[in-house]
């Protein structure tokens, strides 16, 4: 239920904010995958994955990109469980345990997401730009959306569970 | 086949992957334009609403800065309309015909930052709106209508590096073709225009008008940079559009009564 909320969230405040913010041609907030970092950490990897599917093909709608966001969305979903493990605490992750900034630290959150948005955003704006001659000009663009996209996610993390 | 059913359950992950990866490549790449057209649908219902309403409190912000632009647009048609009288007063045979006509329309959502970007407006096939029909804004051209529904259409702005369309400079009335290839929302690229012609910086380019679509001689934009290509003695101009993209909310959609006779009449060349 509470996941339900957050999707319809995610998804507004991404079609209606962030698709309307412009900084040059460099610089995109893909606010959503939000939705997927903030997943529980038990969620199984198939679940994962049809969740960020459908999250990503609500995007599509809104931005005509059909099946772009929904694709760059499963790879990242896909990739999750496996970055949860390497960034494991010694003692491992408690049952029912949730990947937010207040519970596992800044320090955790931020490597956690910024290796996430890095893999979405890269599969996502070459699928964009595919077929064109704008390699090094994407790739500018991927390292500057994320960290845009990282700081905003962080951000909200303080704004929405202060403690 | 027991064994098969093991294999997929132990690596139902990969299989969940793979599986949602094609059926996302079958929509990215798409069998056919139909598939496409489901999701290229940003003017459908439910999204076309949630953009309206919610356009619709920005256009409120920016009231007075509207007003603006739509008043010094008044003027200048006025003016444009009394030089006209007074020709038509001298010459009498001038033709009173126009196979242009107009319909005013408000942009719904529009995107500035992709490589694909679209533009929504609020106007449809109710409204007399078809595919193929020009997308003006006030102070030049705009994009071309792609796809109707009932009450929205969606129009491929210049900035998108699917739109091509036919110039002329303004000086030399030589053609060229318009394209655009991002990343820069403010500017555009004309090639095909011979390296023999003389261009200077700051020269108009305006449409063509060969295309059916546009009118002729409306405002594209002008020359902002020269580049001649050595290999094949062309130009390569860059082009400081005047529709300013970030900013535009009115628009017009122009349509044309006899563009299905034009076609008919150019289709009946090829049989």
């Amino acid at each position: 239920m509470k996941y339900g909320l957050l999707f319809a969230i995610c998804i507004l405040m991404q079609v209606l904010i962030f698709d309307r913010i412009y900084f040059s041609g460099y610089v995109n907030i893909y606010f959503y995958v939000l939705f997927i970092l903030l997943l529980p950490i038990q969620t199984s990897k198939s679940l994962g994955m049809i969740m960020a599917f459908f999250i990503g093909i609500s995007i599509d709608m809104f931005t005509n990109t059909p099946g772009m966001h929904a694709s760059a969305s499963v790879f990242m979903a896909f990739l999750r469980p496996t970055i949860l493990r390497f960034l494991a605490p010694i003692d491992g992750y408690e049952t029912g345990m949730e990947a937010r900034l207040s519970i596992l630290g800044i320090g955790w959150f931020i490597r956690y997401a910024f290796v996430l948005i890095l893999a979405h955003h890269t599969v996502l704006l070459y699928l964009e730009a595919f077929n064109s001659s704008l390699f090094f000009f994407t790739f500018l663009k991927v390292l500057l959306s994320s960290f845009a996209t990282l700081f905003i996610i962080v951000l909200s993390q303080f704004l929405i569970y202060r403690k | 086949m027991r064994s098969l059913i093991q294999f997929i359950i132990k690596y139902n992950a990969a299989f969940v992957f793979v599986l949602l990866q094609i059926l996302c490549i079958v929509l990215i790449f798409g069998f056919n334009d139909y598939h496409r057209s489901i999701f290229i649908n940003s003017g459908n219902k439910i999204t076309g609403k949630i953009n309206d309403k919610w356009q619709g409190v920005f256009d409120y912000v920016s009231l007075r800065e509207e007003n603006q632009s739509l008043r010094e647009e008044n003027a200048l048609l006025n003016n444009e309309l009394q030089q006209r009288r007074a020709y038509q007063h001298d010459f009498n045979y001038f033709s009173n015909y126009s196979p242009f006509w107009y319909v005013p329309a408000k942009i719904t959502n529009i995107s500035i930052n992709k490589i694909k970007n679209y533009i929504t407006i609020d106007v449809g096939t109710t409204d007399g709106v078809k595919n193929e029909m020009a997308l003006m804004g006030p102070e030049g051209v705009a994009g071309i209508i792609f796809r109707t529904s009932e009450n929205y259409a969606v129009a491929i702005p210049i900035i998108n590096t699917d739109f091509l369309l036919s110039v002329k400079l303004a000086h030399s009335k030589y053609f060229g073709s318009l394209s655009w290839q991002g990343p820069d929302h403010r500017y555009a690229f004309v090639s095909d225009i011979p390296g023999y012609v003389e261009v200077q910086k700051g020269d108009s380019i305006f449409t063509s008008g060969y295309s059916a679509i546009f009118p002729s001689d409306l405002p594209v934009g002008i020359v902002d940079k020269i580049e001649i290509d050595k290999s094949t003695s062309f130009y390569n101009l860059k082009i400081k559009l005047f529709t300013n993209f970030a900013k535009l909310r009115h628009v017009y959609v122009i349509g044309n009564k006899d563009k299905d006779e034009i076609k008919t009449l150019e289709a009946s060349l090829n049989d």
